[in-house]
């Protein structure tokens, strides 16, 4: 029996391209997380620091200097995991001119102080009640956190727990 | 269940306007462009607020739009947009907001744009396709001989060397027999 070719083009025609969409649609995560941000400039914020009630920061401030913004809550596990580290990278790095902020995500201040008292505090929190600077900086969960440059430019997103090393490798040629 | 949602968006609504009122404790900067359209407030500004939610993908949810989630991040993203459409944003600037910040995946429909233009056409083109085949098809059938056509003349005896063999051995059929 011969091929039809009319058929097999007609065929060929509509599945090649359903196929590629799809292949391509789920090779993708529908929960990924944008890195959107990353090389682009840091979205402003003034934000209340925890603790400190007429004290505030403003990013605005901050040029000049390396910032580490960390989106964290204390209802969320790997923030406990990787909490170790960024005491320890604050202890390094804010010698060596690196800014370290915490930001509270979708938690109570009180909850915060007391995690804060039992595990450590090594950088200022944040307050961020209604979610606006989240909003703004595209967090979609927690931990995030964000590499500021000296220019104000996002040099870097962490997803998730990061590491020390992680963090020192992102930071050093920023120094 | 819509008027229900419609009574917790209600109820809601002063809960935002709180949150709004709490700026000095976090402040976020203003968008880069001006409003581009007229400030909304009452009803007008509820109702188009709800609507642009409901397009947006609640990031921390399953499928779920910010309108009807009821999730901490998605409240914190209508109580924005409700800021934003008071202001005077138009949808058109507060879903690219979102998408800037989110990425693609915050639309709950996909833009009708690139490879996703497939998704958006197929479905038509296949209908339309089908369509097409089933009308070419059927004319065709109309130029074939139909049921109410004489049969085709039967073909000569001697076309079938098997036939003409039994005929041969027990003579013709009888008359109104089947040949």
């Amino acid at each position: 029996m011969g091929v039809n070719w009319k058929v097999l083009a007609v065929g060929l025609a509509l599945t090649v391209p359903l196929v590629a969409t799809l292949a391509t649609g789920f090779g993708k995560q529908v929960k990924a997380v944008s890195n959107n941000l990353e090389g682009r400039e840091a979205p402003v914020f003034t934000m209340e620091v925890l603790g400190e009630r007429d004290q505030t920061v403003d990013l605005g401030d901050l040029r000049g200097k390396p910032v580490v913004l960390n989106f964290w809550a204390t209802w969320c596990q790997p923030c406990k995991i990787e909490h170790p580290h960024l005491i320890k990278a604050a202890q390094d790095y804010s010698k060596r001119g690196v800014t370290f902020y915490g930001v509270l995500y979708s938690d109570e201040p009180d909850n915060a102080a007391r995690f804060l008292k039992r595990e450590g505090q090594p950088f200022p929190v944040l307050y961020d009640p209604a979610q606006r600077v989240a909003i703004d900086y595209g967090v979609t969960g927690v931990p995030e956190t964000f590499v500021i440059d000296r220019d104000g430019r996002i040099v870097h997103k962490f997803n998730g727990p990061l590491s020390y090393m992680a963090l020192a490798e992102v930071l050093e040629p920023l120094l | 269940m819509i008027p229900l949602l419609m009574l917790m968006l209600a109820v809601s609504a002063p809960v935002f306007a709180e949150d709004g009122g709490s700026r000095s404790a976090s402040e976020a900067a203003p968008l880069d462009e001006p409003p581009a359209g007229p400030p909304l407030s009452g009803d007008e500004a509820t109702q188009e607020a709800r609507r642009i939610a409901s397009g947006l993908r609640c990031p921390v949810c399953q499928g779920l739009s910010v309108a009807d989630s009821n999730a901490d991040a998605a409240r914190a993203m209508k109580s924005r947009i409700d800021e934003l459409v008071t202001q005077g944003y138009t949808e058109e600037q507060i879903v690219d907001y979102f998408v800037d910040r989110y990425g693609e995946f915050v639309r709950l429909e996909p833009e009708a744009e690139g490879m996703n233009l497939v998704l958006w056409l197929l479905p038509g083109g296949l209908v339309l396709g089908g369509l097409g085949w089933l009308l070419t098809s059927g004319r065709r059938r109309e130029d074939e001989p139909g049921p109410d056509a004489a049969p085709p003349e039967p073909a000569e005896a001697s076309a079938d060397p098997h036939r003409a063999a039994v005929l041969a051995d027990v003579g013709p059929p009888p008359i109104g027999g089947r040949a």
